[in-house]
């Protein structure tokens, strides 16, 4: 597996979500919430997308 | 959306202050967490990318070389075209300003151009052409450069000498002379061009010069316009690397436009407690029946 996948792909991922559900609610708690949520689904996304290119071209 | 918790105080002026640096908006509004958030995630985002592109990653202007003559001799400013990518990097603000300031010294005349106004010394990379009957000779040189004007205010002719490596781990001494090209002093590159005759001891030209770059001013490149070759470089020296350090500052740019919108307008979906308030029957003034999380939140929110 490629590094940068975890030493760039995560921290960007962690930023956007963070960034992104901060312009979308107010709360502090929410904010962490829905952005670990969408961090999560994100990663998934992501991860069944990798597999699915590897499988494809494997 | 409104939200009556929210003092946006005057939002013009913070999505004002949001634009010229990421989270100072909302630190003006006095919502600390958010500008924490936004600071921090925006200039990570894009100092990182500047990092990766070493310094290189943002610019306002490409200029297409179309031919074998370097821009970097053109006293005239080159013809270039905008980097499209600049107008979502500019969206950062300060940070990215100093590339609009970089253009303005790029469009003006420059007379630096074959012209030494003082003494330099810097590290020499290039080659030793000798012109032989067979035609010209290339030899890789690398080395300290040392020049200096004739005349004490500057002039376009220069004497001094380049200390060069040799194989077997020697240094041998070249005499330089004559009429200098230099390059402009402000080009997106941390390299100059610089093109210098060789002399002898009683300053007759011999039939050899070097060509090559010497070191340029952190200031004089740094966000600068540059040219297509130089932009070659980068990718090959820095391949995928490059690309993701520019899709990096674009996205930090991308993401302080949602920071500046939220500075004028407010949280898009609402505070954020919507769902929590509808059970406990306290009603809130950005209020709304909530789902769950992100846009699901959003839709009932709007509705």
């Amino acid at each position: 597996m490629d590094l940068s996948l975890i030493t760039q792909a995560l921290p960007l991922t962690a930023i956007v979500c963070l960034v992104y559900c901060a312009t979308r609610f107010e709360m502090p708690e929410k904010i962490l919430r829905s952005a670990l949520v969408m961090f999560g689904k994100t990663i998934l996304f992501l991860g069944c997308a990798w597999l699915l290119l590897l499988w494809v071209s494997g | 959306m409104t939200d009556s918790r929210v003092n946006l105080r005057q939002p013009w002026l913070a999505a004002l202050l949001a634009f010229l640096l990421p989270g100072l908006g909302h630190w003006y509004q006095g919502r600390r967490f958010k500008a924490a958030v936004f600071s921090a995630g925006i200039l990570i985002l894009f100092g990182w990318g500047q990092v990766l592109g070493e310094g290189q990653a943002t610019y306002s202007r490409l200029v297409l070389r179309t031919s074998a003559d370097s821009p970097q001799f053109s006293a005239q400013p080159p013809v270039s075209k905008t980097s499209y990518g600049f107008w979502a990097q500019v969206l950062v603000g300060l940070p990215a300003f100093p590339a609009l300031l970089q253009e303005a010294r790029f469009n003006a005349i420059d007379k630096s151009v074959g012209f030494l106004d003082s003494e330099i010394r810097s590290d020499f990379v290039g080659a030793l052409i000798e012109t032989t009957r067979q035609g010209d000779l290339r030899t890789p040189v690398t080395g300290t450069l040392q020049l200096s004007p004739t005349r004490p205010e500057g002039s376009r002719t220069v004497q001094g000498e380049l200390k060069a490596g040799t194989v077997d781990g020697g240094t041998v001494s070249y005499r330089l002379g004559g009429e200098i090209q230099l390059g402009r002093a402000v080009f997106g590159s941390p390299r100059r061009s610089i093109e210098c005759r060789l002399v002898d001891e009683a300053g007759n030209f011999l039939s050899a010069r070097i060509e090559g770059t010497i070191s340029r001013g952190f200031f004089n490149w740094y966000m600068a316009p540059l040219d297509s070759m130089e932009l070659d470089r980068l990718h090959g020296s820095l391949s995928r690397q490059y690309d993701v350090a520019a899709v990096l500052t674009w996205i930090a740019g991308l993401l302080n436009l949602m920071a500046i919108w939220d500075a004028a307008q407010g949280p898009a979906y609402g505070y954020g407690d919507e769902d929590r308030g509808e059970g406990e029957g306290s009603g809130s003034g950005g209020g709304g029946s909530g789902g769950g999380d992100g846009d699901a939140d959003a839709a009932s929110v709007k509705a």
